[in-house]
């Protein structure tokens, strides 16, 4: 039956909204179920693209873009001066952690031996190899800021946690900085005061040294393989 | 022992708010692209979910993404075509779970069929349709479901939508055709086969 063959063309020409070849136009004009057919399937049709519009435009809330904006900014800084705080933890760490195991055995040869090191030195060759700035060791006392003195009155007694030196006139971005990295749950910051800061001889007791070997410092690899006790 | 370390506060907090200023200045940017890319998010996952709260949810979500992955989403066509595939991907995954609880509690009505016509407007305002409507969109294949989505929203060419997608126009066209297709024969029950008014 010519309905059932046309019918494929009739729902295709009610989707696309293309018109009927002709002699399937011709057969949908003398045939009322094809009329029937193919008026319904326009108004489907037209239902469809109706709810597609209604569906795909929908207007925004009024609280969509605040609220987003909002988590914008709570995103950025906490997220990465998070990173950059840890960042700086890890490498400040490193570089203690490393100069305790390098320099407890120079400390101790320097004592025994006699032999002076410059720690200055060693520490800023280390620096530069973390990337890190240099370390100083007071021997100029101007230059060692003086302030709310909360320090350990025993340098020598074991704390992991670097302190910081700072010449005078930036003690102020010191702690400026300090402030900020604080209010962000960061570090703590300890200022020493300067007469505090005073090289001490270490007091080691009960070390045996059974053979000593000094190298030079430019040897860093030579330094881990120090062979004291 | 006791180690004491100069570190240069000056340079590192300079660097900080370099870098704090490159922050605001990244957000001005996105916030700029919110106004037009804020509604395609919504609409993508309001489609999907047909649900106010969970497409604001998604679309903040996937906004969120974009923002974070920013500097490498900068061309704007390239940036709007990531966020329509990630907030659609969102929500079809939010979807999931809530069909999963929906098919416990109800079954699947299939309307009784009409025995009066009725003409296009009546039957897409009526309440009965847009339900069946919306299941019927969420059965479709998800590569056409999105193309019906994108091509009916207000401004968007065959020509934009295939860009944002990735593909050529003609598949952007077939889709769209095979998509309503689909969705004219289920909800095919809703209008007898005799001349509408
Ligand atoms: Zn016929």
């Amino acid at each position: 039956m010519l309905c059932d063959k046309y019918k494929g063309a009739l729902i295709d020409a009610a989707a696309s909204g293309a018109a009927l070849p002709s002699y399937i136009r011709e057969h949908v004009d003398l045939c009322v179920r094809c009329q029937g057919v193919l008026a319904a399937r326009q108004v489907v049709f037209a239902a469809v693209d109706m709810g597609l519009h209604k569906i795909s435009n929908v207007e925004l809330p009024s609280s969509f873009l605040p609220d987003l904006k909002s988590k914008l900014v709570a995103e950025t800084p906490s997220t990465r001066a998070g990173i950059h705080n840890w960042a700086f933890v890890c490498a400040a760490g490193t570089l203690v952690l490393a100069l305790a195991l390098i320099g407890l055995p120079r400390d101790q040869g320097k004592q025994i031996g006699g032999e002076s090191l410059n720690r200055t030195k060693k520490a800023r060759a280390l620096a530069n190899g973390l990337r890190l700035d240099p370390i100083h060791v007071s021997k100029a006392p101007d230059r060692i800021e003086v302030s709310k003195a909360r320090m350990p009155q025993n340098l020598s007694v074991t704390n992991h946690d670097p302190e910081v030196l700072v010449p005078r006139e930036e003690e102020e971005y010191l702690e400026g900085y300090y402030a900020k990295l604080q209010k962000r749950g960061g570090m703590n910051l300890i200022l020493a005061g300067r007469q505090e800061v005073q090289a001490k001889a270490l007091q080691i007791e009960q070390i045996e040294v059974k053979e000593l070997k000094i190298e030079s410092l430019d040897e860093q690899a030579g330094l881990q393989r120090t062979n004291t006790r | 022992m006791q180690e004491l370390v100069l570190i240069q506060p000056i340079r590192a907090a300079d660097e900080e708010w370099t870098r704090e200023a490159a922050y605001a200045a990244r957000r001005r940017e996105f916030e700029a692209r919110l106004a037009e890319c804020g509604p395609l998010a919504y609409r993508v996952a309001r489609g999907v979910l047909r649900n106010d709260a969970d497409a604001e949810d998604v679309a903040q979500e996937a906004l969120l993404r974009a923002y974070r992955r920013f500097d490498r989403l900068r061309d704007p066509l390239r940036f709007r075509g990531w966020l329509v595939r990630i907030v659609f991907r969102l929500a079809l995954d939010r979807a999931r779970s809530a069909r999963r609880r929906e098919l416990r509690e109800t079954e699947w009505a299939q309307p009784a069929r009409r025995a009066t016509p009725l003409n296009a407007e009546e039957l897409a305002a009526s309440s009965e349709f847009q339900a069946h409507f919306g299941r019927a969109l969420e059965e479709l294949p998800e590569k056409l479901r999105l193309v019906l989505l994108l091509a009916a929203m207000e401004g968007h060419t065959l020509e934009e939508v295939a860009a944002m997608l990735g593909l050529p126009v003609g598949t952007v066209k077939s889709r769209l055709f095979v998509g309503r297709k689909k969705l004219a024969e289920k909800l095919q029950c809703y209008v007898t086969n005799t001349k509408a008014r």
